[in-house]
């Protein structure tokens, strides 16, 4: 019962408002020559409730993407074009003191490694009491044995055992696993919109990340936040979101409602990044890689990023000369994008998908 | 320990099997916070299985099973407590330090992390030429054209030879210490994680290389994955090790597609696959992610704390069960899996 109360209900069937909007976000890193366009005119809508995938492989600029957002980009990255609104408010607008507080209480982020989030000197219960402070309003005010019990309800929320002795505990004592989730707890806090989880469960066991996806993605449904997921591991996506968007060399090649992008891919990366993947199930066959390496992103943009890799597309004029633009298409639920010139003939000319019965 | 006859390396019989007897390896852990000894850590306990030559044995487990301190034993980077690894007709675990390093010639081992194993000062091709140095094979001239050889038969570009390792992708780094390990043309290759650090796609072309040079080759794998999918599409056989132990032993197919020990199966459930009912992922919650605890070992099954199959049988918690042949090929520690595997 951690502040469900406030929580306005999503009408299911009424379409979602908006609670996060990028638009057209280019992301660059160093200048001159040298500089490398990371995110490149990205667009991006994630509705209020809704779990997002983003995936790609490194230097898909999926991070990039996911630390612009909230404002957190590294040394030397900044946002060179577009705007990010969160709850249609753009943050650049705000003065610094209503965009920290827009964040705060809007946006949370989890990270791959748990211990960049959690101070090393600190105990657990004294940094998720500082997380419930700045994400609950009045919650400033409440008594010591109040935030106590707060505490503890959240960590126990997050299927954390024995939390009262956790609460004293330093992150160094905690298992990956346990500290992904006082992460989590953290990030959880509030009433976030939206949550940004970049490889949350990447490092950690597949028993741990089962166990942690499924607690995921019920405290997010309790408290209908929409969550942007972003992993290398399209497997993991294809259990864990509703919509996914596929990334590569800093673009969106390929967007659409999960189960249908990985049951039907139509972008010839999405294809190939699909039918490299072993199955468990199945007969065992032969992997089919993508030949080539990604490209480096310092270079100029000419044309498609991923023809010289491409099985349709490889060698032909259009897609060395023009690059695709994110087209929805034309017969389906309306709700697909895919940035191919070639569409229809990837589409018919694919090698039949590996079995992968359930 | 018995102490086996050891020949000379050249003189010893292609492709041996690979044998590992009750092999154990203990550490000293950290002295506690007040006083008292260091309490003793068993990475790995008593693990006895028998790789056939030419054959791909994969050893899966989570973090902390053990499997990179077994890869480490076998290959003589950690000498083990106690047990011994013989290989053919030689006792690796009792080898003098020159008879390990002549043996090494014959057995290579690959480690994880390809961004950090290869000398960033060194150019791919003196890394490769490096262990032809070492054993004196060959004149310069010679040993130039075996790595340009070897470099082919891995899918580099001779003219990668000149670059070096930070001019290279995660795949090239993998394909680099894979050549550097293929130069001496060993009869054994220990593989620990061979593309967790590699994307999907470039996952795939190391994978099927993996299995190209096998069959070209004719060597020997011993691999250590955590992805059972990998594990599936690379190994004919598996380990699967928990808190230090072997837990089930046996053909791969055969495992994954019907697991017998209840951590096989939890393993197998957990794995995240697409196309799977998104529920099936329940099937692992519980106490899955209970670590198993290295320095106070439960009395009995180390499995118990996070097993679903026992009903508190008190067998569980008094034996520590050994591995039982349930069906040929394949051997399970557990006390109650033939029952369990009714189900399953």
């Amino acid at each position: 019962m951690i502040a469900a109360d406030a929580t306005p209900a999503v009408n299911p069937c009424t379409v979602a408002p908006p609670v996060l909007q990028v638009q057209n976000l280019t992301v660059a890193y160093g200048h001159g020559p040298g500089r490398v366009i990371a995110v490149r005119d990205v667009s991006l809508t994630i509705r209020a409730g809704e779990r997002r995938g983003v995936v790609g492989e490194s230097g898909s600029g999926k991070t990039s993407l996911a630390r612009a957002i909230p404002g957190l980009l590294s040394r030397g990255g900044r946002v060179v074009a577009g705007r990010v609104l969160v709850a249609s408010r753009d943050l650049r607008d705000l003065s610094p003191r209503a965009n920290a507080l827009l964040r705060r209480s809007a946006v949370s982020v989890i990270f791959q490694d748990p211990l960049n989030a959690l101070d090393p000197v600190r105990s657990i219960r004294s940094q998720v009491s500082e997380a419930i402070r700045l994400r609950r309003p009045g919650a400033r005010r409440q008594s010591r044995r109040r935030m106590r019990a707060d505490v503890e309800a959240l960590l126990e929320e997050c299927e954390i055992r024995d939390a009262a002795r956790v609460m004293g505990q330093y992150p160094h004592e905690l298992s990956g696993g346990m500290r992904q989730r006082v992460a989590i707890a953290m990030a959880v806090a509030g009433d976030c919109t939206l949550i940004i989880a970049d490889e949350p469960t990447t490092a950690l066991d597949v028993a741990t990340q089962a166990e942690i996806l499924q607690m995921l993605r019920r405290v997010i449904a309790d408290r209908s936040s929409a969550i942007m997921f972003i992993t290398h591991n399209l497997a993991v996506v294809s259990q864990f979101c509703d919509t996914v968007s596929v990334m590569y060399a800093g673009r969106v090649v390929e967007e659409g409602p999960c189960a249908e992008v990985v049951r039907d891919p139509l972008h010839p990366y999405s294809q190939g990044l699909i039918a490299a993947i072993p199955s468990l199930t199945g007969p065992r066959q032969e992997l089919v890689g993508i030949p080539g390496e990604p490209p480096l992103l310092s270079e100029p943009e000419s044309g498609c990023r991923f023809e010289p890799r491409c099985r349709v597309g490889h060698g032909v004029a259009i897609c060395r000369e023009q690059v695709p633009g994110l087209d929805p298409l034309p017969g389906r639920s309306g709700l697909r994008h895919v940035r191919c010139h070639l569409v229809d003939r990837a589409s018919v000319g694919r090698a039949p998908a590996p079995a992968r019965e359930a | 320990m018995p102490v086996a006859p050891v020949s000379r390396p050249s003189t010893l019989a292609t492709g041996p099997a690979l044998e590992v007897v009750d092999l154990s390896k203990a550490y000293l852990g950290a002295r506690p916070r007040w006083s008292g000894a260091r309490p003793v850590i068993e990475a790995i306990r008593g693990v006895s299985f028998r790789a056939a030559p030419g054959g791909i044995l994969g050893i899966v487990g989570e973090t902390g099973s053990g499997k990179s301190t077994l890869a480490r034993c076998i290959a003589g980077l950690t000498q083990p407590s106690a047990g011994r690894v013989v290989w053919g007709d030689v006792t690796l675990t009792a080898l003098t330090r020159e008879q390990w390093r002549l043996t090494r010639r014959r057995l290579q081992i690959v480690l994880q992390n390809p961004y950090s194993t290869l000398d960033p000062r060194m150019s791919v091709g003196q890394i490769v030429a490096e262990p032809l140095a070492n054993f004196e094979i060959g004149t310069p001239r010679d040993r130039l054209e075996m790595v340009r050889e070897t470099l082919a038969t891995v899918g580099l570009a001779p003219s990668l030879a000149g670059s070096r390792p930070a001019a290279l992708s995660g795949g090239q780094r993998q394909r680099v210490a894979l050549a550097r390990a293929l130069v001496l043309r060993p009869e054994l290759l220990i593989l620990d994680e061979p593309v967790s650090a590699l994307d999907v796609s470039v996952q795939a072309q190391v994978l099927n290389l993996l299995l190209q040079l096998h069959r070209a080759l004719g060597l020997s794998y011993l691999v250590i994955v955590h992805d059972l999918a990998v594990a599936r599409q690379v190994c004919d056989s598996l380990v699967v090790m928990f808190a230090g132990a072997v837990v089930e032993e046996g053909p791969a197919d055969a495992i994954l597609s019907r697991p017998m020990h209840p951590y096989t199966r939890q393993l197998v459930a957990a794995s995240p696959e697409i196309g799977k009912d998104r529920t099936d992922g329940r099937a692992a919650a519980g106490d899955a992610a209970r670590p198993p605890g290295a320095v106070h070992r439960p009395i009995g099954c180390r499995y118990r704390p996070r097993c679903q199959l026992t009903q508190g049988e008190p067998v569980c918690g008094t034996v520590d069960p050994e591995l039982r042949e349930l069906e040929p090929g394949r051997r399970v520690a557990c006390h109650l899996s033939p029952e369990g595997s009714a189900d399953g």
